[in-house]
């Protein structure tokens, strides 16, 4: 866990939830500093309800000797009660719906006292913190050392950690989103300078033609049509008025194409980037980043969410940002040409921006509700189509066909009061906007017609025609910045989406001065390698054996019991959290991890081919092999003749995961993949377990002759296929339970192996 | 009838006496009285018959259709080893005992009021009043409030806990303001 993710779940405790991020200090000293020697708190969590279910906390504090329990009391301090930690005989976790129980039981001379020391209640929030502790307890009462871990870092990781994943993304604020997403735009300054120019410039112009008008009625119009001017005097100022407006329109068009396509291309550059960036950052992500992550939301982010912040960067922020020098524009001219009229509608500006951001703010609500409805209808589309047959076997089309009907009407009238919400709410603003343009009317009238100087001093014609051409230009200016708020939401939701994934630091790295084994020899040794993949639960527990290079190794045992752990480690999908896993005598975690991989092949379960044809995925992990070596690793794997009486050959190409060709055939694409790689260490991950006899028999005689020369660890679920194995590892609940040959197993009648294989031969005899 | 004991216990215990039938000796209890429960020093509910006796966790098997009826009584490795479709049925200190267990196995907060509603980053925050004291939850924005028969609701937070609005229409009116959006 990085400082950065450290803060970021302390700010999340702090924000999200009603307690401590982390065990208050003043409890914290009088822990630590009880007795002669200074404790060591190993793990802490947080019981917030009390017998009677209220709300009430009480903290549990695993120390080195002791365990304590500190009741909150309403004066703010605590009661404190100390437990010797070799006491324990159990521990105890009974779960409800909100409400967890955790038990613990002391010793007696004769067993388990049956009457709990410690009974705490607690909600599920503070389960995972709980249950880490329990762990940890359990392993007390079993004599186990606990190993070292951070416990305050394991309290913050295990409170803030729902909230982090389902929000996606840490609190921090928009505006700093905002400043992050624009420094995207800094490759591009040049462009983005002139874009913006030419959206300034656009603005700027537009205030042009009004006053062009009014001069024109003013200076020209007017005087002619009352004989104080001949027409014939001043008709090249006439039409130098109307060219001037033609330029004036010409010029801005020009500058909005301008504007348009440098923006929109600049925005497009900025989404290529964040898109690599981001898929970049995401070939660098561990394994554990993906167990935790959602696909479809890391394909969004990657697709729909950079797509929205081209969006924002091409259209958005030009469009805040004119409108507000739009108006504050508008409203400075119309005030430098009359004061009085200037203010009369410079002044209701705020309160329309005001009135439609509120009205945003209910149209939010309601498209709230609409979502919610359309969820209730689109569940109903989810669960008949795939399930057509279920329906149609169970004769409940009108059933299901009444269900869409009522969901479809409930969305239907959630849309209308949508549209009545804004079909009453536009027309009314701009009668708002137009009363403010009578009430112009009103004031200016006496003045213009010398009724009333009241009102002020004269008013000409001109003046108060390019006045009313500046009133219409409000409105857009006025809807674009009543949008602001909705604009930054959806766009800084995005940059968060995206701005987590790139904040986020692969827990698996390279050492900064790793070894570089060209060619490795295959020796592996595991020596007292233990795992947790939540850094509490052990799922691997002090492992240690060796295997020397071109031995086949077998694992078996049952389901859960950190068979695959193991692999992944040895993968170097997760790095071990004790012990070491040693590769040709160097630590994994010292070797050079591009190289190392390169020498590893894995051959899975569910084999994975990629959109594209049979000779890509072939050569997926040696892309300059010849076509006599693919076809040389096809027929290794068995895949030849198939692949060459598909009419496409080896440019066939396989739909998406493949599943244009059969599970047995897919399987043997994927073997003539890791035979092309030609690694040193193969891994067969159950590779035989879910395709038919006769495909089996071609399978096991393609991984026949793959693991010859190699280090193997194969993991299989029919233990015949293992026979040929050097030795045969028997994991049990993350330890070797056993080692041997098929043989040596077998000559222990009560062993896990021989159990396994009975089991087996007994299913296979009563097929 | 409506109580059968059937499952093995998950362990043994320090009482004399156990429950020991197997799932594939499960024999229907033809009395009612034949199952006692009681709460223990261990501070368990605690099944009997006859000499047999086991700790017990409760399931409700319609926690929000039919809650007061159809209670599973499982080992701690989710063994069914009795069943009591009608508390009713039991006798009156089994009844009692059942009840104060289920208080706290079903137990979810209930939501007297709504203080606030807002949206954050792929979050909707709640802060409402429980009768067990204030509480600040979190949702994620597309995760709905479910209806129960009763015409209740039932809110999910991202931890897992359960909150419930009895009756949205009894909610003073600036909760159900607030709420407007996720009720109907």
């Amino acid at each position: 866990m990085t400082a950065e993710q450290r803060f970021n779940d302390r700010d999340i405790i702090e924000r999200y939830t009603d307690q401590p991020a982390r065990l208050p200090d003043a409890l914290r000293s009088s822990i630590i500093d009880h007795g002669s020697n200074p404790e060591h708190i190993a793990s802490y969590a947080l019981a917030d309800l009390d017998q009677q279910l209220a709300f009430r906390r009480t903290w549990i504090v695993l120390t080195t000797s002791t365990l304590v329990l500190a009741r909150e009391q309403p004066s703010g301090g605590f009661d404190l009660q100390r437990l010797p930690r070799d006491g324990f005989a159990k521990v105890e976790l009974a779960l409800g719906l909100s409400c967890h129980l955790l038990r613990v039981y002391g010793k007696t001379t004769d067993g388990v006292d049956n009457q709990p020391l410690v009974e705490l209640r607690f909600t599920h929030r503070q389960r995972p913190s709980m249950e880490g502790l329990a762990f940890l307890l359990e392993q007390v009462t079993k004599g186990i050392a606990l190993e070292a871990r951070d416990a305050d870092v394991a309290y913050l990781e295990s409170v803030a950690q729902p909230i982090r994943e389902a929000q996606a993304l840490v609190s921090t604020r928009r505006l700093a989103v905002v400043w992050r997403l624009l420094s995207y735009l800094k490759p591009y300054k040049t462009r983005v300078i002139w874009g913006m120019s030419a959206a300034i410039l656009v603005t700027l112009l537009a205030l042009v033609p009004p006053f062009l008008t009014g001069h024109l009625v003013d200076r020209v119009i007017r005087p002619v049509q009352s004989g104080e001017l001949k027409g014939a005097d001043v008709v090249h100022v006439a039409w130098l008025a109307v060219l001037g407006i033609a330029v004036v329109h010409a010029v801005s068009k020009h500058c909005v194409w301008l504007r348009l396509r440098l923006l929109a291309v600049v925005g497009e550059l900025v989404a290529r980037d964040l898109r690599d960036e981001l898929f970049a950052h995401l070939q660098r992500l561990s394994m554990s980043f993906y167990s935790r992550k959602k696909t479809g939301s890391l394909i969004t982010r990657v697709s729909s969410d950079t797509d929205r912040l081209w969006e924002f960067l091409a259209f958005g922020v030009v469009e805040v940002s004119l409108a507000l020098v739009s108006l504050v524009a508008l409203s400075a001219v119309l005030i430098s040409l009359d004061l009085r009229l200037g203010l009369v509608m410079a002044l209701p500006v705020p309160l329309m921006c005001l009135a439609i951001h509120l009205h945003g703010n209910g149209m939010q609500r309601m498209f709230t509700r609409v979502w919610r409805k359309w969820s209730r209808l689109t569940d109903v589309l989810s669960d008949t189509i795939p399930g057509m047959r279920v329906v149609k076997a169970f004769n409940q089309g009108a059933r299901e066909r009444g269900r869409f009907s009522e969901r479809n009407a409930d969305v239907v009238n959630e849309f209308n009061r949508v549209h009545a919400s804004w079909t009453g709410f536009w027309p009314g603003l701009m009668l708002a906007l137009e009363a403010t343009v009578l009430c112009v009317w009103v004031l200016a009238l006496p003045r213009l017609l010398g009724t009333g100087h009241a009102f002020g001093p004269a008013l000409s014609l001109g003046k108060f025609v390019s006045f009313l051409l500046y009133t219409t230009m409000f409105v857009y200016p006025v809807e674009i910045m009543g949008q602001v708020a909705r604009i930054m939401h959806r766009a800084t939701s995005s940059a968060h989406r995206v701005f987590e994934v790139l904040d986020t630091q692969p827990e698996v790295v390279d050492d900064p001065d790793p070894v570089r084994i060209e060619t490795l020899r295959g020796q592996v040794e595991f020596e007292r390698v233990t795992f947790a993949y939540d850094g509490v639960r052990q799922v691997i527990k002090g492992l240690s054996f060796k295997v020397e290079p071109g031995e086949l190794i077998g694992l078996v045992g049952p389901s859960g019991g950190g068979k695959t752990t193991l692999i992944n480690l040895l993968t170097r999908f997760y790095d071990v959290t004790g012990g070491r896993i040693l590769v040709d005598g160097v630590d994994l975690r010292k070797l050079e991890g591009g190289r190392y991989r390169e020498q590893v092949g894995i051959v899975l379960q569910e084999p994975y081919l990629f959109q594209g044809s049979v000779l890509e995925n072939i050569r997926y992990g040696a892309p300059d092999a010849s076509f006599d070596d693919v076809i040389a690793a096809a027929r290794v794997a068995n895949a030849h003749d198939f692949i060459s009486r598909l009419p496409h050959g080896y440019d066939t190409v396989v739909g998406e995961r493949g599943h244009t060709l059969s599970g047995g055939e897919r399987q043997r694409v994927s073997i003539a993949r890791a035979v092309l790689k030609n690694p040193r260490i193969l891994i067969l991950d159950e590779a035989t377990s879910s395709v038919d006899t006769e495909t089996e028999r071609k399978i096991q005689e393609a991984m026949d002759r793959l693991v010859a020369g190699r280090t193997v660890f194969a993991i299989a679920h029919r233990l015949s296929t293992l026979r040929k194995a050097n030795r045969l590892l028997v994991i049990q609940d993350g330890n070797l339970a056993e080692l041997g040959t098929h043989a040596e197993l077998l000559a222990n009648p009560n062993g896990i192996y021989t159990k396994l294989h009975r089991l087996q031969q007994d299913l296979h005899e009563a097929a | 009838m409506t109580q059968q004991l059937a499952g093995e216990p998950s362990s043994p215990c320090s009482s004399p006496a156990h429950v020991t039938p197997s799932a594939s000796t499960a024999v229907p209890v033809t009395a009612a009285a034949q199952l006692v429960l009681e709460q223990r020093r261990d501070g368990r509910l605690w099944a009997r018959q006859a000499d047999q006796a086991a700790p017990v966790k409760l399931r409700r098997c319609f926690p929000w259709t039919f809650p007061e009826r159809y209670i599973s009584l499982q080992t701690d490795d989710n063994v069914e080893l009795a069943f009591v479709s009608d508390p009713a049925e039991l006798d009156p200190a089994s009844q009692a005992a059942l009840s104060r267990a289920l208080s706290e196995a079903g137990f979810v907060f209930v939501i007297e009021r709504v203080d606030s509603v807002e949206e954050d980053f792929e979050l909707r925050c709640f802060k409402v009043q429980t009768p067990r004291g204030p509480r600040a939850f979190q949702t994620a924005l597309d995760a709905w409030p479910r209806e129960t028969p009763d015409g209740g609701l039932l809110i999910e937070d991202v931890a897992g806990d359960v909150f419930r609005i009895e009756n949205p229409e009894s909610l003073d009116p600036r909760s159900r303001e607030l709420v407007w959006e996720l009720v109907d």
